[in-house]
């Protein structure tokens, strides 16, 4: 059905590409100055390192987990970096500061680490009980947030509104750190491909496919606590991102990972890129959410691919149950 | 969603009052109008102030002895007062709030909150008042004096609150300075017309360069900032992350004038009560040395 998926990814790059230059010329003030310049210039350099980050992150869990609607907040990383968050300020840390990166990535880590151990029956981590062991660790994940927003008040409205989510962290060193992690992550993911390959066909057929299946589920898990703690340590929780842009990169380059994980985080970044031109420019003087931008884009979209998945269903089941003229078997 | 909460959360933060959610989930809703029960003519002996604009209002009329009770957020009362501390935002001790046995609550509730409807229900008076301007704060004074028992001081105080606002419009600068009030961080969270923060800024004899802007409080634009250049930078937070980091404020000729006030009394300009005065008059000084 694909067949040029080296085309389609060339036309990905020219449109992040066209999104990047849109990132830079275009805003309420015309012609910018070099100080806007450079302020647009630090917002799409993050757009691109979250965009792609987390839409990379969203492919490979939803290969790993064969369900299409995996993100990182499934399998609770995202709360799990929320809550390495809120422990670093805790201690004291500085949401600026270099270190936390490390308590978000390490919060994240601890959470999928504890997902799996809980899931692990026998050897083995059945997706169904890998879902709902992650679903019921996030949630007391943001459990643990509130709890802090409700004991450290005056603080913790600054640390929430952090991980709601924005492209303003304009730290070099933060964002060279995010920049690095996001690239090794996705070029590992890139060359284990084949293992994400065979993990979509199931983790039996993984298995008799000659891939170690409990090794490589545990790395993918640790990749996506990387990409999820770094990315959450400088943009907070931007939502919808990892659950869509990998819909749209699977419908243009094929199921094959080798095209698909580098498509996916080229559409992020450009999805991202665009989300951030219209959060800064809709209302201007004021600045949308982020977050409300992406699940405002991404939510329709992804509804009308739930519903014509659920009708390609619905014609399997039927063909299933009906002869060659449409009569019941 | 994120400037709505935003606001939201500084409404009760900075701007003194004290979230009541747990109340309102426990009592349910009701619209009745603010003002405590009719029929009470006797003035409140115990009284409970959930926020700091009400606390400083008191305590300027020099009733601060009828408090037993304040919030997290309230000021030290003066010596010889004592009054118990019942929690603040979101973590409101109700219960040793009704031990106290309050015969008034105060906050700046607005009059269709859900808390102060839950109050009632307990059976506790409640008034709940949100003065949005300087003269809704002159009022507000008075009319605290006249349910307190001290009338004529009230009256005293509103005319020499307003005496001093006069002599502040009497002394313009050469020119109005434009300025960038950031109320809050990480964003650039400032003020909109419909904040009292926006005509003290202009009383003090600055231009708030949000001015412009229908809202109370509301995250601007990092790039609108840089583009509206602000003369003066405000910051009424505590600062967060060096401002030398940050592109939208080192990119102004503010910063590199040298013309950013970081160290500011914030609570000062941020309650809407008679210290508000004393935030104006000490803005209107730092406007006017260059």
């Amino acid at each position: 059905m694909i067949r040029a998926p080296g085309r389609a990814l060339a036309t990905l790059v020219v449109v992040m590409l066209i999104a990047f230059a849109l990132a830079l010329a275009v805003g309420p003030q015309g012609w910018p100055s070099e100080a806007i310049l450079r302020l647009r210039l630090s917002r799409a350099e993050l757009a691109i390192i979250v965009g792609s980050g987390l839409a990379c992150t969203g492919t490979v869990l939803q290969a790993l987990s064969g369900n299409p609607l995996a993100d990182p907040s499934v399998i609770g990383a995202s709360s799990g970096a929320a809550v390495g968050i809120v422990v670093a300020r805790w201690c004291g840390i500085a949401l600026t500061s270099p270190l936390l990166p490390l308590f978000s990535v390490l919060g994240a880590y601890a959470a999928i680490m504890l997902v799996l151990r809980i899931a692990r029956t026998g050897g083995r981590t059945p997706v169904q009980t890998l879902l709902l062991a992650g679903v019921t660790v996030g949630t007391l994940g943001l459990a643990i947030v509130l709890l802090y927003y409700n004991f450290h008040t005056g603080d913790a409205g600054r640390t929430m509104l952090f991980l709601m989510g924005s492209l303003g962290e304009s730290k070099p060193e933060l964002i060279a750190l995010a920049a690095g992690c996001v690239a090794i992550c996705i070029a590992a993911a890139t060359l284990s491909s084949r293992a994400l390959d065979a993990f979509c066909a199931g983790e039996t057929s993984a298995h008799h496919l000659g891939i170690d299946v409990e090794r490589y589920k545990i790395g993918f898990c640790l990749l996506s606590a990387a990409l999820v703690g770094v990315i959450v340590a400088v943009a907070g929780m931007i939502g919808f991102v990892g659950l869509i842009v990998p819909h749209v990169a699977r419908a243009l380059v094929g199921h094959a990972h080798r095209w698909l994980i580098p498509a996916s985080a080229i559409a992020g970044a450009a999805f991202l890129l665009l989300a951030d031109l219209v959060a800064r420019t809709a209302a201007e003087p004021l600045e949308l959410s982020i977050g409300a931008i992406t699940a405002f884009c991404g939510g329709p979209f992804f509804l009308l691919l739930l519903r014509r998945r659920v009708r390609e269903r619905d014609v399997l089941a039927r063909s299933d149950s009906t002869d060659d003229r449409g009569r019941p078997r | 969603m994120i400037a709505s909460l935003r606001r939201a959360w500084f409404r009760r933060v900075g701007g003194g009052g004290v979230g009541i959610a747990a109340l309102a989930l426990l009592a349910g809703c009701d619209h009745r109008p603010t003002s405590p029960p009719p029929g009470r003519h006797v003035a409140p002996r115990r009284i409970v102030s959930l926020a700091p604009s009400c606390t400083e209002t008191l305590v300027a009329l020099g009733v601060a002895p009828l408090l037993v009770g304040i919030s997290d957020y309230c000021p030290e009362l003066p010596a010889g007062c004592a009054a118990t501390r019942v929690g603040g935002l979101e973590n409101l001790n109700v219960e040793a709030l009704l031990e106290l046995d309050p015969d008034l609550v105060l906050t700046v509730q607005a009059a269709d909150d859900r808390g102060l409807a839950a109050f009632r229900r307990l059976g506790v008076a409640v008034r709940g008042s949100n003065p949005q301007s300087l003269a809704a704060m002159l009022a507000e004074v008075e009319a605290l004096a006249v349910l307190v028992g001290v009338a004529e001081r009230g009256r005293e105080l509103a005319a020499s609150l307003h005496a001093r606002l006069d002599a502040i419009a009497r002394d313009p600068a050469a020119r109005i300075p434009t300025i960038y009030v950031e109320v809050d961080e990480p964003g650039c969270f400032t003020i909109g017309h419909s904040s009292f923060v926006h005509e003290a800024v202009a009383a003090a004899g600055g231009l708030n360069v949000f001015g412009d802007v229908a809202q109370d409080y509301f995250q601007a634009s990092q790039e609108a900032l840089l583009a509206r250049a602000p003369d003066v930078v405000l910051l009424l937070h505590p600062i967060g992350r060096p401002l030398a980091e940050r592109p939208e404020i080192a990119g102004l000729a503010a910063f590199r004038n040298g013309r950013v006030i970081a160290d500011f009394d914030r609570d000062s300009l941020l309650r809407s009560s008679p210290r508000l005065v004393d935030g104006i008059e000490a803005l209107h000084r730092r406007l006017a040395t260059p």
